[in-house]
């Protein structure tokens, strides 16, 4: 398994190589390439000054040297080890302990390494929070998919899938942003960034104006959480259909009334039918464990609600929770596509488990079906989701591109935007650098995972 | 006394608006410590009375329109249960403590991510909830140490993949015997499994049913296995059972024609025509021919040792003569065939076609030569080209070699071809998925002939198909060998094909060649303890066998 | 020997696999919507200048009769015209599938060079001239397009334009409002979906046939073939491809073909991966290996024996993406990226929220018509596996 490994981060180096040379190459095969003439165009300066201008950024840099020499002096730089580099742009000694430097951003000034560090942990943390949700909520759709095989769960959860994953997360951003963020519409959501200002100061937790309204607070949502979750679990499907129903119109009301006012109009029609099917649907949910996921929530936000209207005041909302607000939005966007995906290749894969060899062998056993499908098939399932994991890292980095870019986050998304626009070499190179290491540690982790998950499976 | 009495079973698999009657109408009465063996071609149902048994057919997709199933327990304390059509928790219930399945493919009845242990331990943890985790451990090192596993303790937390095919058998019967069940149900345990394996499996499997006085259903299409096994035996045909009795009145007198037919088809059986004289023209030869494949370890994937599939074997084949090579699996039989063909590098050795050296040839070279040797595979699912029609396949190769001056004139010589292996010569036309097993080989074998070779490598080109029409293709094979010479190489691990079909054959293991000489010979008296041990594993229905041993 | 003629009977007919594939096909529900989809997208693409635009079909000034539409109608227009047709011709042919993507590729190179050498649309044009003559009273009997407005017509005569929503304006009928130059939404769209259309083939077909290559050459040869083929591979697939494509369009300008060549490019390594696993899986089969045994020549084992059997998943592959190149498309034009005149779904899509202004109609109209295309291709990819996938349709082993 060590050789395995050691083959495996030896085998990254070309392909990292490989990587930044494609990108350095298209960069300097652009025309105009990366030259200190792009940098100083469209500021204006007398000839001198840009010229002077344009040697200083020569020198620092080394621009006007050819591509392939740019390029391994970029490799030094990168590199522990090899040649120092002096602050004005020659080279020193050779040490052992140069340490790896990304270079200085030519349009902020900055270094590369702080400006990542500043935006790779937001990125992460969006990227991070998805990938649980997005596992966990497809295994439970693809498992009550799966067991009611042409069902009417099963077929339409499958188109209403493939449509969902077909969406694309532009649309999907600017749709959130659109309805659920802006002025025109209902505002419940932020439209942009990851906090407000304010919140710097403020405490973690939400203050409340005094003890008494914790408490408000605290009896309202869980006695609404824990009636409404017995209500989920024990009610029979039609009463709670018909709950779904009349919550589904209420809430539709309200959502009209509080865009249009009282009368009846287009957007009254519209909403009360279509959040009351909604409704409805989510509450006749088979799966006891998905109801009782949607119902809480639901019932969390009821609680929240009612306990305002009883009058408690919160006097900050806290980090916490404004931070929270600020990504249910983003979170969404990034996600629903790979949860699209991940519950159908679990249905398929279920299936395909369902009706093995081993199965049969298990049933022959008298192992109940529930058991057959815990025990004995799942894990199997998992594999083919474990090999695809690979690929969702990478496939979320890009999302999240889009989703910073709509929802204004300054996250590693955005930043590579702003590279490529302009046209900053450094930072180019660093995001490719950084992008293409994520991800083939993530190759890495999922071969890993596999190899754990399957016996079978053994790296010599 | 009775265990399991089925009467009248009708089983229809299908879905929506289609259905088809896959088991018509049987009856079966399985007694304690009897063994009961449902013979039968493949689509003849056998398996899915089986299933029906156990109520483990897929669900929703079948149904049962008449039958009754009673199980009785032979001891008088469990309550007689109707299986047909029972719920979920009284088969469930039945499943693994008095009535256990085994299957046909060891490789995948498995789950591939619990250890043995932990699949054993299910069982009991479900039928015999009482016992605490000690008792069940020693149990299931009983259970091993019964069906002979080397080393039980270590094997508990084994996976199956480290399993040989035999192992995995003897792992699923003990896990069908841990609840000591009183019927025993086996689905052909051992059609995948090597003869010789097959040989140690049906004797465990006879051993234990004596000391638990288990009845058993055993289902098969081997007849050999049925003399060996069977107490009573029940012919199936396409769902229905056309013959039953003892095994011994079955197999010596059968009364339906389609059991007749059955028996008559067993290639030991089938009447050997007068072979004419042959002329000693050495076809091909191979000397001293060894086929190594590398292995590679470590971190810059050196080689560091080799795995030795062939190891100096040297045989002959005249013209107009059938040499079978024989063997287990594993023992280098297949490697060596495609040696032959070039289709694999030869190590070291050097095989002569027609006086000719064409180890080292360069591939281009081999191109014209490769006219004078051609092969037929096992598998007649991928052996054709399913994106070509018949009249592509069978053209190309002519068209290639020059064989003919025109396409016309070239889709004659293809119909003439196809009309020598009893195909109609609409086959032209169509595509390989409209053709049966059978059919399709002989189709195949139509391509190798359709450049006239001097040489034909048949690879288990019959493994795959039924007994009857495996019959069919043997006596063709025959007849072409007779009348044009050809020399072949027949690779196959049914003694009773050697017996029909060769003159000549050897013998190989692990990849050595262990003995060599006429058929009749060595199968009167074999010399070496390998190929006695291949003669002795399954019976041949000759009249000698039927005369005496039943 | 004798040589007895043997008597061989009629061609009978009998289904080949691509025929079955297709007929398993069409039964679909999925497949039909799908398809139907894409048809529709199809024909608005290729009759688009006569469906909106500014230039009457026919218009009569002073008793003089012209087609102003059809005079400026640019070489691109007569190409896909004739295309439409040309494609409609061939595949009602019966002849062999390769020769027939030949003779297809062959009629549009020889479409295209007369297309581009003898129409000439005059360079200037002026959309206001007409609604101009026509307040003027100058103009006798005028037919319209559907939809009066050409894609590049910003409405200078007019004098407040900007974004609108749709049917707000009084004099002018803009049934999806416009945009923030004043340019008619719909008639924009309908433009656009020729960008969709040709982005989404041509980038696949190039992505396509480089992958299939490579990766054939990879299943078939292994060794050290394999292993360089495999980095590469490697190489293509961890470059974050969205960033690429930034990094290609952003650096090299914007052209439509460098958009469809820089898509293709980002995209081969999935197909090749496909197809060399199918290859290795082949080489092992029997029929592959009778054929090299029979001493066929290289070419023929690889296109008539290998390629169309590993065609399968790559079938698949390929309807999800020509989907995902689309994707890719309205991507770049959404960040700003694509190109800056032509009209674009993404372009459009950018211009929905501005200023924390929701102008609705330019989320709902051009993201719809991605959504549904995007879902027309994943459905037809969905139903492909199924039609081709025996396994899926097995229900009985008796």
């Amino acid at each position: 398994m060590l050789n395995y490994l050691l083959r495996r981060i030896l085998l990254m180096i070309p392909t990292l190589l490989g990587i930044t040379i494609v990108v350095f190459t298209v960069m300097a095969a652009a025309p105009g390439g990366i030259s200190a003439q792009s940098l100083v165009d469209g500021m204006e300066l007398e000839p001198q000054s840009r010229q002077a201008l344009e040697d200083y950024y020569n020198k620092l840099y080394g621009l006007d040297q050819p591509a392939p020499v740019q390029y391994v002096r970029w490799l030094n730089n990168i590199s522990p080890i090899g040649f120092e580099r002096l602050a004005d742009g020659s080279f020193g000694a050779f040490s052992l302990w140069k340490g790896p430097d990304l270079g200085t951003s030519f349009r902020y000034g900055r270094p590369v390494t702080d400006m990542i560090a500043e935006r790779l942990p937001i990125t992460l943390l969006l990227n991070l929070i998805s990938i649980p949700l997005i596992y966990a909520l497809a295994i439970g759709i693809g498992v009550q998919a799966a067991r009611q095989r042409g069902g009417r769960f099963d077929v339409t959860s499958n188109i209403f899938l493939l449509g969902l994953w077909s969406v694309p997360s532009m649309l999907a951003g600017v749709l959130f942003i659109g309805f659920f963020a802006s002025e025109q519409y209902w505002r419940w959501f932020p439209t942009g960034g990851l906090m407000r200002r304010e919140t710097a100061d403020q405490t973690f937790l939400p203050l409340f104006s005094s003890f008494g309204d914790v408490f408000i607070t605290v009896l309202c949502v869980a006695l609404i959480t824990v009636a409404l979750i017995s209500a989920a679990v024990s009610f029979s499907l039609k009463t709670r259909q018909f709950a779904g129903l009349i919550v589904g119109a209420l809430l539709g009301y309200a959502m009209a009334v509080n865009l249009h006012g009282e009368w009846f109009g287009l957007l009254h029609l519209l909403l009360i039918p279509s959040m009351a099917m909604l409704f409805r649907l989510l509450a006749g949910l088979n799966n006891i464990a998905l109801r009782i996921v949607v119902t809480g929530t639901f019932a969390i936000g009821l609680g929240l609600a009612i306990s305002r209207l009883l009058g408690v005041e919160i006097l900050q909302g806290g980090y916490l929770l404004d931070r929270l607000w600020h990504l249910v939005l983003p979170v969404i966007a990034l996600s629903y596509g790979g949860l699209a995906f991940l519950a159908k290749l679990t249905r398929s894969s279920l299936l395909e488990n369902l009706a093995a060899d081993y199965a049969r062998t298990a049933r022959a056993k008298g192992v109940d079906e529930e058991a057959v499908l815990w025990r004995h098939v799942f894990r199997n399932s998992l594999l083919p989701l474990i090999t695809v994991s690979a690929t969702l890292l990478p496939s979320l980095l890009a999302g999240s591109v889009i989703v910073e870019s709509i929802f204004s986050i300054d996250g590693m998304g955005k930043l590579a935007v702003e590279a490529v626009q302009t046209r900053d070499r450094e930072l180019v190179l660093s995001v490719t650098l950084i992008s293409g290491l994520l991800t083939l540690v993530g190759y890495l982790l999922a071969d890993i995972a596999y190899a754990i998950v399957d016996p079978r499976v053994s790296y010599d | 006394m009775k265990l399991l009495e089925v009467e009248n079973l009708v089983t229809e698999l299908g879905e929506g608006e289609n259905w088809l009657r896959a088991v018509d109408n049987i009856s079966l009465t399985v007694e304690a410590g009897q063994t009961y063996c449902l013979v039968g071609e493949s689509g003849s149902g056998k398996s899915v009375t089986a299933l029906s048994i156990m109520g483990l057919l897929p669900h929703g997709q079948y149904r049962h329109p008449d039958g009754r199933i009673q199980l009785t327990d032979p001891q008088g304390k469990l309550p007689e249960i109707a299986l047909l059509n029972a719920d979920d928790e009284t088969l469930r219930s039945v499943r693994g403590s008095r009535i256990a399945m085994i299957f046909q493919e060891p490789m995948t009845s498995l789950n591939p991510v619990q250890t043995i242990g932990e699949q054993l331990e299910e069982v009991l943890m479900i039928h015999r909830p009482e016992l605490d985790e000690e008792t069940r451990k020693q149990k299931i090192l009983a259970a091993l140490a019964e069906v002979r596993i080397p080393d039980p303790e270590g094997r508990i937390r084994e996976y199956p993949h480290r399993l040989s095919g035999g192992q995995r058998q003897r792992v699923m019967i003990a896990m069908a015997l841990i609840c000591e069940p009183a019927l025993l149900i086996a689905d052909e345990p051992t059609t995948a499994l090597d003869v010789t394996v097959q040989a140690e499996i049906l004797k465990l499997m006879r051993d234990l049913q004596t000391k638990y006085g288990m009845g058993m259903l055993f289902i098969t299409h081997d007849f050999g296995v049925v003399a060996q096994i069977a107490d009573v035996v029940g012919v199936m045909r396409k769902g229905k059972l056309v013959e039953s009795g003892k095994t011994a009145d079955v197999l010596r007198n059968p009364q339906h024609e389609y059991t007749q037919s059955l028996i008559a088809a067993l290639p030991e059986r089938l009447i050997r025509p007068d072979r004419p004289v042959k002329p000693e023209k050495v076809l091909l030869e191979v000397k001293d021919v060894s086929v190594y494949f590398p292995v590679r370890r470590g971190l810059m994937r050196r080689v560091v040792d080799h795995f030795r599939a062939v190891e100096n074997v040297s045989l002959q084949v005249n013209a107009g003569e059938v040499v079978a090579l024989v063997g287990e699996s594993g023992c280098g039989k297949t490697t060596l065939g495609r040696a032959l063909l070039r289709l694999q590098d030869v190590t070291s050795g050097s095989i002569f076609l027609e006086g000719q050296d064409i180890t080292q040839v360069s591939a281009k070279a081999m191109r014209p030569l490769r006219r004078r040797m051609q092969v037929v595979f096992q598998d007649p699912g991928s052996s054709l080209n399913p994106r070509l029609p018949i009249h592509t396949t069978l053209i190309e190769p002519m068209r290639v070699h020059g064989i003919g001056n025109s396409d016309a004139e070239r889709t004659q010589i293809a119909a003439r071809f196809l009309d020598r292996v009893e195909m109609p010569t609409d086959s032209l036309w169509r595509y390989p998925h409209e053709f049966s097993g059978g059919q399709r080989q002989r189709l195949a074998i139509a391509r190798a002939l359709v450049l006239e070779p001097r040489f034909i490598l048949c690879d288990e080109i019959t493994s795959a198909l039924d007994v009857s029409v495996q019959a069919g293709i043997l006596r063709l094979l025959m007849q072409l060998v007779d009348e044009e010479g050809i020399g072949m190489l027949f690779i196959t691990h049914n003694m009773g094909v050697v017996d029909y079909l060769a003159d000549r054959m050897v013998v190989m293991h692990k990849a050595k060649l262990v003995e060599s000489g006429n058929t009749q010979e060595i199968m009167k008296s074999p010399q070496n303890e390998h190929t006695r041990n291949l003669l002795d594993a399954v019976p041949r229905l000759d009249d000698n066998y039927l005369a005496s041993a039943i | 020997m004798t040589e007895q003629v043997v008597d061989i009977p009629v061609k009978q007919p009998s289904k080949s696999w691509t025929q079955q594939v297709v007929s398993s096909l069409l039964k679909r529900t999925s497949a039909k919507i799908g398809l139907a989809w894409i048809g529709l997208l199809v024909l608005i693409a290729t009759f688009s200048p006569f469906l909106a635009s500014s230039h009457p079909l026919y218009m009569v000034v002073d008793g003089q009769a012209s087609s102003p539409l059809l005079q400026h109608m640019e070489p691109l227009d007569w190409v896909w015209l004739s295309g439409f047709f040309i494609t409609l011709v061939i595949s009602a042919l019966s002849i062999v599938a390769w020769k027939k993507i030949l003779l297809w590729a062959a009629s549009i190179a020889v479409v295209s060079f007369i297309a581009y050498s003898s129409v000439t649309p005059p360079v200037l044009v002026v959309y206001e001239h007409y609604r101009e003559m026509e307040a003027a009273g100058k103009v006798d009997n005028i037919i319209r397009a559907p939809i009066p407005y050409s894609a590049k017509d910003y409405l200078r005569d007019y004098a407040d334009t900007g974004i609108e929503s749709p049917l707000s304006v009084k004099e002018r009928t803009h049934w999806m409002g416009t945009d923030e130059n004043g340019a008619d939404v719909a008639s924009r769209m309908i433009h656009a979906s020729r960008i969709a259309l040709g982005i989404g083939f041509i980038a696949t077909g190039i992505a396509l046939v480089i992958g299939t290559i490579i990766g054939g050459l990879m299943g078939y040869f292994s060794g050290i073939v394999d292993i360089i083929g495999m980095r590469l591979v490697e190489i293509f697939e961890a470059i974050p491809t969205l960033f690429l494509l930034l990094s290609f369009v952003a650096f090299f300008g914007r052209s439509i073909y460098m958009m469809m060549v820089i898509i293709g490019i980002t995209a081969w390594s999935g197909y090749a991966r496909y197809v060399r696993a199918e290859f290795l899986k082949l080489r092992q089969q029997d029929f592959v290996q009778a054929a090299i045994a029979s001493g066929l020549p290289l070419r023929s084992i690889l296109f008539r024996h290998m390629l169309p059997n590993g065609l399968a998943p790559l079938l698949v592959a390929t309807s999800f993406g020509v989907a995902s190149a689309i994707l890719a498309e309205a991507t770049l034009s959404f960040l700003g990226l694509g190109l800056v005149d032509d009209p674009s779904w993404g372009q459009l899509l950018n211009q929905a929220v501005q200023s924390s202004t929701f102008n609705w109609w330019l989320a709902v109209f051009p993201g719809g018509a991605i959504f549904m295309t995007v879902f027309a291709y994943n459905l037809l990819g969905e139903s492909l596996r199924d039609a081709v996938d025996p396994h899926t349709n097995r229900g009985m082993q008796s």
